[in-house]
C-alpha cells in the first residue's frame, strides 16, 4: 500500500455550511503529513472522517485501505487520534486513564497495564503515572494525548492541533516527541494552524481553505511550485562594501532579474526564474571573496500568503 | 454481550460508588430510616389510645415517601451527566475514537447505573424490612418478604425510571448543566407542584362548586356530594400523570397490609393480599416499566445516530 490515505471528492455538509467540499487527498506511507489551515478550514472535520468518527456528506475515502463509511470499526482499530478538544477523567490516574483506553483498544487488562506503562515511558510521563490527571498541566495532558493516540502501536496517528494552547517549551517538547514517533515508520497527520509547525516536522503537506484543498504535496515540491510560479530569491553576503555595486551591475543582466536590493553588507536578487547557476558563474568571474551565498525558500507564512489570496481568499496571516 | 460494554460498565460503576453524590443520598435515606425508628419507638412506649397506630402509618409513609423522593434524585444525580458530561470533558472522543460502537458506550453506562440503583436500593429495603422486624414488630413471614422485595424492586424501578429519563436528557444536552436542570424540574413536577396543582385544575376543569347547602333543605347537598365525588376522582386522575404517584400507590399498599372496606354498610379492617395488589396495581407498575424502556431506547436511538464533531 503507497498511500496510507486516499480520499476522492470528500465532501461533509451542515446544513448549508460546507465544512469539507470536494477534498481531494493522497497521504504516502512513512510521512509526517501537515493539514494546514486556519480556524474553520475544515481540518479538524476531515480528520473526523477519516478517523471514522464523522460520515461524510459524500465522496470516498479509504484509510489504510477500509472505507470510512463502511469499516470504520476497522480503521479505528488500526489508528491512533488525538481529536480536537479531548479531555481525560481528572479523578483517575494517567494510568489508569490509558489502561481504560488499552482495554477499550482491544487489550486485556495485564498487556493494557504493561502498554500503558510504556507509553507513560514514551511521552516522559511514566513517574506521574499514579497522579490524578487533574493536577496535570495543560502540556502534560497533551503529552498524555499523545501517549493515548500511540497506545496500539498504530500503524497511522492521526494528531489534530497537537500544540495548541501550549507554552512554547511545552510545544517544542511536543514537537520533538511526533518526529520521535514518525522516526519508528510511522505515518503521522498532524492538522495544525501553525505554520512554521509544517516547516519543522512535515515532510508533506496539505493546505485547506473554505474546505478545499488548495495545494498539496511534499514539501520540496510545494515550496518548488510556489517558487516557480511567484518567484525566488538569493542573497549574497560580502565582506567589502564596495564589491556589492560590482555584484549587482553584473547579476542585471541576468535574464530574470526582477529586482536587486542592496542591505549593508548584503545583496538580494528576486527573480522569476531559477538562476542559481548564473549567479555562481558570475561570483566566480569577479573573484570576489563572498560570505555567504544562499537561496532563500519562501516562509510558511509567504507560501500560505501566495496561496490565500490566489484561491481568493482574505489575508490573515 | 460485548466485551467493551462490560469494560465501560466496570469503570462507571467505580465512577458512581466512588460519587459523592450517591454517598450523600443514601445516607439521607439512611438518616430518614433512623428518624423513623426514632418516631416509632416513642410509639411503642406510647400508652395512647390509637397514638401508637397513626404513628405505625406515619412512619411506613415516612419510608416510602422518602424513598418516591429520594429515589428519583438518586436516579438523576447518577445519570444526568452521563453522555453529556463525557462531551463536555472531551472523554468521548476519546473513548469513540476506538473500536467502539456507540451502543456499548450507552449500554454499558446503563448497565453500570442498574447494578448501582439496584445494591442502593436493596440496602435501603433491607434497611426498611430490619426496621419493620425490629421495631414494627413484623414477623417474617413468606408474605412479608415477598412484600418487602416486591417493595424493593418498586423502588429500583422508581429510581431507575428517573436515572433513564435524565440519561435521555444528558444525550440531547450538551451541557450537564441543562439536562440536571431540566431533569430536577421534572422530578419537581411530578414530586411537589403536579399534587399541588391538581385540585386547581380540576376545579379549572369543573367549574366552580355548587352551594354546599340547598337552601331551605339540612344537611349538604347532593351535588355538592357528587361535584366532589368527581373532584376527587379528577384529583386522581390528574395525579396519574406523575410517575411518583403510580410509585407510591403500590409502594403504600405493599407496606400498609391493612386496608378499611365497607361490608354492608359497615367500615371494617381487613388485609390486602398481595393477589389484590397486584391485580390493581399492575398497570401502575407497567407505567414506571414502560417510561424507563422508552427513555432507555430513545437515549440509544439518539446518542447512536449522532455525530461527535
Amino acid at each position: 500500500m503507497q498511500y496510507v490515505v486516499e480520499a476522492k471528492g470528500l465532501c461533509k455538509y451542515y446544513g448549508a455550511v460546507r465544512a469539507v467540499d470536494g477534498v481531494d487527498l493522497k497521504v504516502p506511507k512513512g510521512t509526517v503529513f501537515g493539514i494546514f489551515g486556519h480556524n474553520g478550514a475544515g481540518k479538524t472535520t476531515l480528520i473526523s472522517i477519516l478517523a471514522g468518527l464523522t460520515l461524510p456528506t459524500r465522496g470516498k475515502a479509504l484509510v489504510l485501505g477500509y472505507d470510512v463509511v463502511r469499516e470504520s470499526v476497522e480503521i479505528r482499530k488500526r489508528i491512533g487520534l488525538l481529536p480536537e478538544g479531548f479531555g481525560f477523567y481528572d479523578n483517575l490516574s494517567a494510568l489508569d486513564n490509558l489502561v481504560y483506553l488499552a482495554e477499550l483498544d482491544g487489550m486485556d487488562r495485564n498487556t493494557a497495564k504493561k502498554r500503558a506503562l510504556e507509553v507513560l515511558e514514551i511521552v516522559g510521563l511514566k513517574e506521574y503515572a499514579e497522579n490524578k490527571v487533574g493536577t496535570f498541566s495543560r502540556g502534560m495532558k497533551q503529552r498524555l494525548g499523545i501517549a493515548q493516540a500511540i497506545l496500539k502501536d498504530p500503524d497511522l496517528i492521526i494528531l489534530d492541533e497537537p500544540t495548541v494552547g501550549i507554552d512554547p517549551y511545552g510545544a517544542t517538547k511536543i514537537r520533538q516527541l511526533i518526529v520521535t514517533i514518525a522516526k519508528g515508520g510511522k505515518t503521522v497527520i498532524i492538522s495544525t494552524h501553525l505554520l512554521y509547525e509544517i516547516g519543522q516536522i512535515c515532510t508533506h503537506a496539505a493546505i485547506m481553505r473554505m474546505g478545499k484543498v488548495i495545494m498539496e504535496g511534499s514539501l520540496e515540491e510545494l515550496t518548488k511550485a510556489i517558487r516557480d510560479a511567484y518567484g525566488y530569491k538569493y542573497e549574497i553576503e560580502v565582506f567589502d562594501r564596495s564589491t556589492l555595486d560590482l555584484i549587482k551591475k553584473d547579476i542585471e543582466n541576468i535574464n530574470g532579474v526582477d529586482e536587486i536590493i542592496i542591505n549593508d553588507l548584503r545583496i538580494v536578487v528576486n527573480s522569476r526564474y531559477d538562476i542559481i547557476k548564473e549567479i555562481a558563474k558570475v561570483l566566480k568571474d569577479l573573484r570576489i571573496e563572498i560570505k555567504t551565498f544562499r537561496e532563500i525558500p519562501p516562509s510558511w507564512e509567504q507560501i500560505y500568503t501566495i496561496l490565500y489570496e490566489k484561491s481568493g481568499g482574505e489575508v490573515s496571516v | 454481550m460485548s466485551r467493551f460494554i462490560l469494560v465501560i460498565a466496570r469503570k462507571e460503576f467505580s465512577d458512581m460508588i466512588r460519587s459523592k453524590r450517591l454517598w450523600i443520598i443514601l445516607f439521607i435515606l439512611i438518616l430518614i430510616h433512623i428518624g423513623t425508628y426514632s418516631m416509632v419507638r416513642y410509639a411503642s412506649v406510647s400508652n395512647l389510645k390509637g397514638t401508637r397506630k397513626l404513628l405505625l402509618i406515619r412512619g411506613i409513609s415516612n419510608l416510602t415517601s422518602s424513598i418516591a423522593i429520594l429515589g428519583p434524585i438518586l436516579g438523576i444525580a447518577l445519570g444526568y451527566d452521563a453522555i453529556s458530561g463525557e462531551r463536555e470533558r472531551g472523554t468521548l472522543k476519546l473513548v469513540l475514537a476506538r473500536p467502539v460502537y456507540r451502543d456499548s458506550v450507552i449500554n454499558g453506562k446503563a448497565l453500570a447505573g442498574l447494578c448501582i440503583i439496584v445494591i442502593a436500593m436493596g440496602i435501603t429495603g433491607l434497611l426498611t424490612m430490619v426496621f419493620g422486624v425490629l421495631i414494627y414488630g413484623m414477623s417474617l413471614t413468606l408474605n412479608n418478604v415477598i412484600r418487602f422485595g416486591l417493595y424493593t424492586l418498586l423502588s429500583i424501578l422508581i429510581t431507575l425510571s428517573f436515572y433513564a429519563m435524565s440519561v435521555l436528557l444528558s444525550t440531547l444536552s450538551k451541557k450537564s448543566s441543562t439536562s440536571l436542570a431540566i431533569s430536577i424540574m421534572i422530578w419537581a413536577i411530578f414530586a411537589f407542584i403536579l399534587p399541588l396543582a391538581s385540585y386547581m385544575i380540576a376545579e379549572a376543569m369543573l367549574g366552580p362548586p355548587p352551594m354546599v347547602h340547598e337552601p331551605g333543605k339540612e344537611g349538604i347537598s347532593r351535588q355538592f356530594i357528587e361535584y366532589s365525588r368527581r373532584l376527587a376522582e379528577l384529583n386522581n386522575k390528574i395525579r396519574q400523570f406523575s410517575l411518583i404517584t403510580h410509585y407510591q400507590v403500590v409502594a403504600n399498599a405493599l407496606m400498609r397490609s391493612e386496608i378499611i372496606v365497607k361490608v354492608d354498610s359497615r367500615m371494617i379492617r381487613r388485609t390486602v393480599t398481595l393477589n389484590e395488589i397486584l391485580s390493581h396495581g399492575w398497570w401502575h407498575i407497567a407505567i414506571l416499566v414502560i417510561f424507563t424502556l422508552v427513555c432507555f431506547i430513545l437515549s440509544y436511538v439518539i446518542f447512536v445516530r449522532s455525530e461527535e464533531r
